[in-house]
């Protein structure tokens, strides 16, 4: 975890063996509602859009 | 499961060929074009499993045929809006793959060789809870009266179990395709009913500036009080101007009341050709990974002692080593000691319940089988 950005977000970087992303979590749901993974000299970024239900 | 691609360009042939010159205006002129739509109306398949409201007029009879159901939907230009509704889902992204190269054989067929294609637009999205995936195509083609351009539109989705694809081939209409396609997807209800997930989220999946892939991750419960999370995703990445990779994928975990793993499969296809095919259980005291990968074989233990996490616990608000099992459970709390996921709480393979196998593939697998003895 590396900043609170709001109120409900956080600023965190999650490592899965050698990929690294820069990951924006929601401490509501817990679950990453942003995510940018930088893939070679690609960037994937990953967008929550819609959410709905309780987890 | 391509019916819409030949079905569109049988009939709308000489439509998209338009004579080519280097006239932006005519291109332009062109690609501004919009129906003037008709209010929404009601329309059912004949043997009643689906019902929706577009507004467009729906042409002939709406019959299931080889698993799903063709619909043409003219919307007051001459070129009708192909759609097919698939019972049991689609690979939304070879989906999309198949089809374009489907419609440009056809094109080459019918017209004359194709020359050039080219991606013009490639988005990805939701129409509320409903992901798609949309793509636009223009290419020219050699005929005995010149250089002609044609163009077509794709979008496919999954509304829950449902799958959803449509073309339009012609130029223009970009709107007029959104709104049919849309309210197809929007208003879609079947006699088997959509069962809603407790849980459910949409991303879209971006490269560079463009979003051409979509994961949806769902939490449902199945009959024995289990929880079943499912997370898909679909992705058309460019190749080249004039070709798109699909990957579609599938990831599945079954997690007891307890949030402990049961078992889990992974599933990947690219190109309509199984590139990953994974299944993680536990035996005798250790989990175990069996399948395969990029065609070899692959069979796997995980050190003793490791314990997969699961997908539906999280860490509970404010503590470190308190977490908080979701609604998949009671709502127990427990400590954690396990590093190996974000939400897993620790958990011997030999007290989970053995070989409980509930590894169905769903529709990536099916999909690709089927291409597979198809020989597409």
């Amino acid at each position: 975890m590396l900043a609170r950005i709001d109120g409900t977000h956080y600023h965190a970087l999650s490592k899965i063996g050698t990929l690294s992303a820069d990951v924006t979590l929601d401490s509501t749901s817990g679950m990453a509602s942003a995510a940018e993974i930088r893939m070679g000299p690609q960037k994937m970024k990953l967008e929550r859009v819609y959410v709905s239900g309780a987890f | 499961m391509n019916k819409c691609a030949a079905l569109a360009l049988s009939v709308c042939l000489g439509v998209p060929a338009v004579q080519a010159a280097d006239s932006p205006k005519w291109l332009t002129d062109a690609r501004a074009r919009e129906s003037r739509l008709i209010a929404p109306r009601q329309f059912q398949s004949r043997d009643s499993w689906f019902r929706a409201k577009v507004p467009a007029k729906v042409v002939g009879v709406i019959e299931r045929v080889q698993d799903s159901y063709s619909i043409e939907l003219d919307h007051g230009s001459g070129a009708s809006i192909y759609c097919e509704v698939v019972p049991h889902g689609i690979d939304m992204a070879d989906m999309v793959r198949v089809s374009a190269e489907s419609t440009l054989k056809r094109a080459a067929q019918l017209q004359g060789k194709v020359e050039e294609r080219q991606v013009q637009v490639l988005d990805a999205g939701v129409f509320g809870n409903i992901p798609y995936l949309s793509i636009s195509w223009m290419y020219t083609v050699h005929t005995d009266n010149g250089l002609r351009v044609g163009a077509f539109k794709q979008i496919s989705m999954n509304k829950g179990n449902v799958g959803i694809y449509c073309a339009h081939v012609d130029l223009g209409y970009i709107k007029t395709f959104e709104a049919v396609t849309r309210a197809l997807a929007m208003t879609l209800e079947t006699t088997d009913g959509l069962r809603a997930p407790y849980y459910q989220e949409i991303a879209t999946v971006s490269m560079g500036a463009t979003k051409s892939g979509v994961m949806i991750t769902t939490l449902e419960r199945d009959a024995d009080g289990d929880t079943v999370a499912t997370q898909k995703m679909s992705m058309l990445l460019p190749a080249a101007a004039n070709s798109v990779i699909s990957q579609d994928s599938v990831s599945k975990e079954w997690i007891d009341p307890d949030a402990g793993m049961i078992n889990a499969l992974h599933i990947v296809g690219q190109n309509g050709e199984l590139t990953t095919d994974l299944k993680l259980n536990p035996r005798d005291g250790q989990w175990i990974v069996e399948g395969q990968l990029q065609g070899k074989a692959v069979s796997a233990k995980l050190d003793q002692g490791s314990n997969p996490g699961s997908a539906c616990a999280t860490p509970a608000p404010g503590s470190r080593r308190r977490w908080r099992c979701a609604s998949c459970s009671r709502h127990r709390r427990r400590s954690v000691v396990s590093t190996a996921s974000r939400c897993g709480r620790p958990r011997t393979p030999a007290s989970s319940p053995l070989e409980k196998r509930k590894c169905s593939p769903g529709s990536t697998a099916r999909t690709i089988t089927r291409s597979r003895r198809s020989g597409r």
